[in-house]
């Protein structure tokens, strides 16, 4: 690939990869025109291409251009404290509750259109252990990639995901999606917080260990395979 | 420092006011600049990009990709914001190269 240490000092100068991609595709671009002027101009081979290298700039001026501008960076980059140590455990909780939202919203409808004391329907309960399979199963460990996804593509400190890793593990960990056969018109949906309801969430301990396994378990791959990538780019 | 402002500012004026006329990609500009200039100003021609990208992130100029003669090209044009940012560092620009001229014009002047 062309101007791919140019592309590696940028990204570990923490300019935002879609910058550093385009940034890139210009200049292969522009170096063709000006390949295309020095054949025009009567040079060929490999002294049009260098003649024209040289009008676009080394590395290290067209590197020195590129990161003087901060609001190139990315925001993981800039504020990785944000993106790695308040963001994970916020979008646990957002996700959490915002997926059982509609479920609840749902059973609240149906609770009033049956008849009293009836049972949900068999799809309703389908839909709802589906729920929360996706709620304790997924998120955490969807939103653990992630981490490791976005600072392995800024070529970050592995610290960061380290760190956004176990701080969604222990988010994670505080919360588990329930669904109990409702009965006397209660719903029976909803999230337990571990510090506030041990008890109830410690009773379902496999529940909680696999969720916290799959949640490090990208870290755990991260260190088997990924360290010598992560380090060459 | 006011000059040092500016004069950081000159490739960005005359970036924005080549744009003012028509959308061009990085290339075109660059050629643009050297022909208007005589070739007195010609930085290394690759720099002229990330000037562009943070024009755009702070929404002075807007870009498309646009397939011209079988290649694809990324394309830059002035926003209205761009617009407005061009009048300013034109009329800092003047009132700058009027002072400097008087200058340098010399005559009776008040000590």
């Amino acid at each position: 690939m062309r101007f791919e240490a140019l592309a590696e000092t940028l990204l570990k100068g923490g300019i935002a990869p879609r910058h550093v991609r385009r940034y890139v595709g210009e200049l292969s671009d522009h170096l063709d025109d000006l390949v295309r002027r020095q054949q025009e101009a009567g040079y060929h081979g490999d002294e049009a291409v260098l003649r024209a290298r040289a009008l676009l700039g080394d590395d290290r001026e067209l590197a020195a251009a590129m990161l003087a501008e901060p609001t190139l960076k990315s925001w993981p980059a800039r504020l990785p404290w944000l993106f790695f140590g308040l963001f994970p455990p916020l979008a646990v909780i957002a996700l959490f509750f915002l997926t059982i939202l509609p479920v609840v919203g749902l059973a609240v409808l149906l609770r009033d259109a049956l008849p009293h004391g009836a049972a949900m329907p068999d799809w309703f309960r389908a839909l709802a252990y589906g729920v929360t399979g996706i709620a304790n199963l997924l998120f955490a460990p969807g939103l653990a990639v992630l981490m490791i996804t976005a600072a392995r593509h800024r070529r970050l400190a592995m610290g960061w995901p380290v760190l956004g890793t176990l701080l969604i593990a222990a988010t994670g960990a505080q919360f588990q999606v329930g669904f109990g056969t409702p009965g006397n018109g209660h719903i029976g949906l909803g999230a337990l917080l571990w510090l506030w309801h041990a008890p109830a969430t410690m009773w379902n301990g496999p529940l909680a260990l696999a969720q916290l396994l799959l949640t490090l378990a990208p870290l755990a791959l991260l260190w088997r395979g990924g360290m010598t990538r992560w380090t060459q780019g | 420092m006011a000059d040092a402002v500016l004069a950081a500012g000159i490739p960005e004026l005359m970036i924005l006011r080549l744009l003012q006329d028509r959308e061009m990609y990085g290339y075109e500009i660059v050629q643009a600049i050297a022909a208007r200039t005589g070739k007195v100003v010609a930085p290394g021609e690759g720099v002229v990009y990330p000037l562009l990208h943070g024009l755009e992130r702070a929404g002075a100029l807007k870009s498309r990709r646009r397939a011209v003669g079988g290649r694809s090209r990324v394309y830059y044009g002035l926003t209205a914001k761009g617009g407005r940012r061009l009048d300013r560092l034109a009329a800092r620009w003047t009132s700058l190269n009027g002072a400097v001229e008087a200058v340098l014009a010399g005559g009776a002047h008040a000590v």
